[in-house]
């Protein structure tokens, strides 16, 4: 007679998120800290004078942070072995998601840390303070670091890496179109809107200027970070969702 | 008793493949050779048993739960050894050995080790520099190090030197020698399967040809040989299929006796048909199964 499984068992039982965590970490522990912190600094000292650049290079941080072992495992075609081991897709999926929840911040962490480093050798005369020094700034590498994870995860667990990264620049450029269409709408004379093409994180800037204006600090913060986390948690469950019809 | 693992009407259809309603059970201590020529659907039905792939119809049973609902509680049992083992390439075995350990409650640091010194597995190299067979010997110390009691194993021997392969079949006999595990290893080298496994699956075209004792194939399945000018249609009728060549044929049936009955008084020669032979003559039906040398299965 074959035993019905005991669920108390932790044999039982599919891997956690935490396994899944320090699973990840053991495989970016190897190479990952020195090559993409190597990169960054080495960039960032390239960058740091050209505030836009600077913002780009630590919201790819991000992505580079949160995407190291799955690019690995896709590169290596790991992903059949993973899936052989007692994990449920759903786990796969809520543990990517906290990876990127938290290279977000570690990356929003670099670029202000970085930017501090290297202040003494900013142009004294700028007439502007720089991204990571102003509230706007930070809460639009929020909302952008957000905005690559809510758009690329889903379509990475749908396609893989490779087709779901083509369809991340396709979905991007779309969001771009919008964005650069509507850039007009609402916005007063003199502000970023005015501009004939502000870099694509100007648009999302603009428009936290706006809410700072109109709802005050505490509203903007809450709305951006709700906003965020409500982004976040739809892009979750459609990536888990289409996780589960994923077939290796 | 329940069966470790039972297929049942499992179908499954992608582009220009169709693997239709294969249906069968592996009792608890036994080996089963899965056997079938390439695209046959091996591959694709390990795969079902392990949840990577769903199966469009049917149901697959493993230690009495379903393999797509409960799948994590069915893989936690199961060891896996796929045919071209590919890990985390740039990192040190031992360090994947390491992973390993964290989903696998059961997982024996010293049997891995010594498994390890056994088989000869540089666990200090990175697993990408190892070449094929040793990353396999390494797949097997990990499938062997966590107690699985369903091993799958995808074609494991083709990488392998003949003396490791014996110790391999020789460990695998040893594995199921309790009673509560059981093997499922699909392979090519089918004179491996003739050495230990006690039942045999035949897939050939997504369809199931059959699953029998290894007893059963050497009772039903034998090679004829005789001259060509017998091979009335009546006499095809019987083969599973045949090979004409200038000097006579070679034909598999799987009715011997039928088939003795029929070309009785005929000059012909009937031999106990391996397990390549049946892989090799079974199949074309068209033209009551002729198959020409030089002509590709």
């Amino acid at each position: 007679m074959v035993s019905r499984p005991d669920p108390l068992n932790p044999r039982n039982r599919g891997a956690s998120v935490a396994q899944l965590l320090r699973k990840e970490w053991m495989v970016f522990w190897f190479r990952g800290p020195l090559f993409l912190f190597g990169v960054d600094v080495f960039a960032s000292l390239q960058t740091v004078f050209v505030d836009e650049a600077f913002f780009l290079l630590n919201v790819a941080l991000a992505g580079g942070l949160a995407l190291y072992v799955p690019v690995i495992e896709w590169y290596q075609e790991s992903d059949k072995m993973l899936h052989s081991l007692p994990v449920s897709r759903s786990a796969v999926v809520i543990t990517r998601y906290v990876i990127a929840v938290m290279a977000g911040g570690i990356a929003g962490l670099a670029w202000t840390a970085t930017g501090r480093l290297l202040l003494p050798f900013l142009d004294a005369q700028r007439a502007t303070p720089a991204m990571w020094m102003t509230l706007d700034g930070i809460l639009t590498f929020i909302v952008c670091t957000g905005l690559l994870f809510a758009l690329f995860l889903p379509l990475y667990f749908r396609l893989g890496m490779g087709k779901g990264a083509l369809g991340f620049m396709a979905s991007s450029l779309i969001l771009l179109a919008i964005g650069y269409g509507t850039r007009g709408l609402g916005v007063g004379s003199g502000g970023h809107g005015t501009l004939p093409f502000p870099a694509p994180s100007g648009l999302i800037r603009m428009r936290i200027s706006e809410l700072l204006a109109g709802m005050g600090v505490a509203g903007t913060l809450t709305t951006v970070l709700l906003g965020t986390a409500l982004l976040l948690g739809l892009s979750l469950r459609l990536s888990q969702r289409w996780y589960g019809r994923r077939e290796f | 008793m329940e069966p470790i693992l039972e297929v049942r009407g499992v179908r499954k259809a992608y582009q220009g493949f169709l693997l239709k309603d294969v249906s069968f059970s592996l009792p608890r201590g036994y080996i089963m050779g899965l056997i079938g020529p390439n695209g046959a659907g091996k591959t694709t039905l390990l795969k079902m048993i392990l949840d990577l792939v769903r199966p469009d119809a049917g149901e697959i049973r493993v230690f009495g739960m379903d393999a797509n609902r409960e799948g994590e509680a069915v893989r936690a049992r199961v060891a896996f050894v796929h045919e071209e083992p590919s890990f985390y390439g740039a990192l040190p075995a031992e360090r994947v050995a390491d992973i390993f350990r964290v989903f696998y409650p059961t997982w024996d640091v010293e049997t891995f080790r010594g498994l390890a010194k056994e088989f000869g597995v540089p666990l200090g190299k990175k697993l990408k520099t190892l070449s094929q067979g040793m990353r396999t010997r390494f797949a097997l110390c990990a499938a062997l190090a966590h107690e699985a009691e369903l091993f799958l194993l995808d074609e494991p021997s083709s990488g392998l030197d003949p003396a490791f392969r014996r110790d391999l079949l020789d460990r695998l006999s040893g594995v199921i020698e309790g009673g509560q595990t059981s093997v499922l290893f699909s392979t090519h080298i089918t004179s491996d399967l003739d050495r230990v496994a006690d039942y045999i699956t035949f897939l050939r075209d997504g369809c199931l040809q059959f699953t029998l004792t290894r007893e059963e194939v050497s009772e039903r399945y034998a090679l004829v040989k005789g001259d060509p000018g017998i091979l009335t249609e009546e006499v095809r009728a019987l083969f599973a299929g045949v090979v004409v060549g200038e000097f006579g044929f070679v034909a598999l049936t799987d009715d011997v006796r039928a088939t003795r009955e029929a070309l009785e008084g005929e000059s012909v020669v009937v031999d106990r048909a391996t397990l390549e032979d049946v892989v090799f003559y079974t199949g074309r039906k068209g033209k009551g199964g002729m198959r020409f040398r030089g002509e590709s299965a």
